[in-house]
């Protein structure tokens, strides 16, 4: 097996809420699981920080989708049309159970349609599954 | 003369003879009274106390005459026909003015006018200027001319009564908000009262009575018309709360009920009577949105309510993880009593959720088993506490949700204010004519009657929060499904002495198994 090193993938949270973001990397520090993780507080902040120079590691998105300024949907709707990360990975982690917003969202080549309970406590196995996957996975170079 | 002329304009009035028709009015009455009697000369009078009234005559007699001097003063004491066979021979008229002068009277005979209340209005009455006496074919014909003269005037008076009710009808039909209208079974319509009418612009009012009008409207407004028209020549009676825009621009909800009639040749009509029901439409349609509004808006509030809630108890549960050891004493002791309120806020906003919900999606109808519903629902509450529930192994037809609602939380209410930790629940169900009766019994510790209605009301609750945890609204909740349904509940019950609820639900159709 091709495992690639770990320490590499990181994880870009883009998440309106700060208690929600507190509640993941809370969970990753418990977990001892070391990937980074970068936050931006809506689409608007994450093209922000693609553009710049921020993000200095392969990384997974963990995308809300009730956001202000620009939403889950309309950020990876501009993500999919952007020549530099069409390609990312995204897994969507939202309140959100409506079905047009999972059938919408996949549309959309996401990896991943996650709801959160309100409480948080489904967080755990969520985690879980990010930290195997970032493990395991192989992303796609950066071709420039 | 005022008091005379008042008897003759009462007994006018009476019969509606009017001033201009009253002299040919028996005029062939009085002809035909010569002719029959061989007399040349004859009348119809009305007499008051003190005047004989001449309406008609054969003959050139004053139109008024004193009650003295009347022949005819005589007739009225009486039923019969009176005859004076001379009038010279006799006490009572040979010294009269009509003896004695021109046309000098040797002969009369009349009799009385009496009408069916037995008043005499009257007399018809013959005279000749020689004696003479009636034969017995005379007196006959005398009697039934007289009879005609008091049917002529019956019949006008019911005439002029009918016409007045007429009058009546047609100002309580004019006056009537309702819009009136009658269809012969050609759709034509043949009447209409001042309330349909002002439904049509006033430039085809005329053409309103004897068309179909189907015109006026649009198409699937004026086929919707007939569609009904035709069923209530079929049904006998139909009923529609319709909105119309009628031709003059307006748009009007409109409650119509028509019914089928029938004339003597078995000809059907319809007979619509509709009131406008626009405004109240309205306000109902007002009502019912500001319902759904406030119902939203509950749903928001709690929705969002819960989300700074969720971070407190998230916070504080991470506090308590990486600090929990710093905190002693009343400190731990306050720490503990910010959970519990976090936990109980949390309840409160479900409840109150919950609240906004009930009879969103109730279901249909279904056949249910009274006994395996209670026992499901008691198992989903999931208590520590043994209770023992004894439910009627009855099936019932009811939408699955709301009774699970009720059953619910009446079983929790009764476990939860208990004041032992094991007791008893019985649940009955009785078929009431419509309705189901179930009720709902514990052995808890009973509730006085002067708290009774106060259980019932939002966010309620008996004893403090902190003794037993509850947001208060579970009765509200339940009267709510309830009421959706127009279901029922009352409590029976006193200090002591358990607690029994009653349920009033009505039956409804099972659509689906």
């Amino acid at each position: 097996m091709n495992i690639s090193n770990p320490n590499q993938i990181g994880i870009f949270l883009i998440e309106d809420d700060d208690i929600d973001a507190m509640s993941i990397k809370r969970e990753f520090k418990r977990r001892k699981i070391a990937n980074p993780i970068t936050r931006a507080k809506d689409g608007v902040e994450a093209f922000e920080f693609l553009a710049s120079e921020k993000l200095n590691y392969p990384f997974i998105i963990l995308l809300d989708l009730q956001m202000p300024r620009m939403n889950g949907l309309e950020f990876l709707t501009k993500l999919r049309a952007d020549s530099d990360y069409k390609n990312s990975v995204v897994f969507v982690l939202t309140t959100s159970p409506d079905k047009q917003d999972i059938f919408n969202s996949y549309e959309l080549n996401i990896a991943g349609y996650f709801i959160k309970d309100e409480v948080g406590e489904g967080l755990i196995g969520i985690v879980d599954i990010l930290d195997g996957y970032m493990n395991l996975v192989h992303l796609p170079k950066m071709l420039n | 003369m005022p008091k005379r002329d008042e008897f003759r304009i009462q007994i006018l009035k009476k019969y509606n003879i009017l001033d201009s028709d009253i002299n040919d009015l028996f005029d062939d009455i009085v002809v035909l009274a010569t002719e029959g009697c061989d007399k040349p000369f004859a009348m119809v009078s009305f007499i008051d106390t003190d005047k004989q009234w001449v309406i008609s005559q054969v003959g050139s007699f004053p139109s008024k005459i004193d009650l003295e001097k009347a022949f005819c003063a005589h007739t009225v004491i009486q039923t019969d026909v009176f005859e004076i066979f001379d009038t010279l021979l006799d006490d009572r008229t040979k010294q009269s003015e009509f003896v004695l002068e021109a046309p000098n009277i040797r002969y009369y005979a009349g009799v009385p006018l009496i009408n069916s209340d037995k008043q005499t209005l009257g007399t018809l009455c013959v005279l000749d200027t020689k004696p003479h006496i009636l034969n017995k074919h005379q007196k006959i014909m005398l009697k039934l001319l007289a009879k005609d003269v008091v049917s002529q005037l019956e019949l006008r008076k019911k005439n002029y009564e009918l016409s007045k009710l007429k009058d009546l009808y047609q100002m309580i039909t004019e006056n009537n908000p309702d819009l009136i209208f009658a269809k012969d079974s050609d759709f034509k319509i043949l009447h209409a009262n001042s309330a349909f009418l002002s439904l049509y612009p006033e430039e085809i009012r005329d053409k309103v009575i004897g068309y179909t009008t189907l015109e006026e409207f649009d198409e699937q407004e004026a086929e919707a018309f007939l569609v009904q028209d035709r069923l209530t020549f079929e049904q006998g009676k139909t009923e529609t709360l319709e909105k119309i825009a009628f031709p003059t621009g307006e748009i009007r909800t409109l409650f119509t009920t028509k019914t089928r009639f029938e004339d003597d040749e078995g000809k059907a009509y319809i007979l619509g009577v509709a009131r406008d029901v626009t405004e109240r439409e309205e306000l109902i349609e007002m009502l019912k949105k500001s319902n759904s509004d406030l119902d939203e808006f509950a749903y928001i509030a709690s929705h969002d309510l819960k989300a700074p809630l969720n971070a407190i108890k998230r916070l504080v549960s991470w506090i308590e993880e990486d600090a929990g050891e710093v905190l002693q004493g009343d400190s731990l002791e306050h720490f503990g009593m910010i959970k519990n309120r976090i936990n109980r806020m949390n309840m409160l906003l479900k409840d109150l959720l919950d609240y906004s919900r009930v009879g969103k999606n109730d279901g249909l109808p279904q056949k249910l088993n009274l006994q395996e519903t209670a026992r499901h629902c008691y198992q989903l509450l999931d208590l520590a506490e043994d209770f023992v529930i004894n439910v009627d192994d009855i099936d019932v037809v009811l939408p699955k949700l709301p009774l699970e609602l009720v059953l619910t939380n009446l079983m929790s209410n009764a476990i939860k204010h208990h004041d032992k930790k094991s007791g008893h629940i019985i649940i009955k169900c009785k078929h009431i004519k419509n309705d189901y009766q179930i009720s709902v019994t514990d052995d808890g510790p009973g509730i006085a009657p002067s708290l009774h209605e106060k259980i019932f009301k939002k966010f309620q609750t008996l004893k403090p929060r902190d003794e037993i945890e509850g947001s208060g609204l579970g009765l509200a909740m339940v009267e709510k499904a309830l009421a959706n349904h127009s279901g029922k509940i009352s409590i029976k019950s006193d200090v002591g002495k358990g607690a029994t609820f009653v349920i009033t639900w009505p039956k409804q159709e099972a659509t689906s198994k």
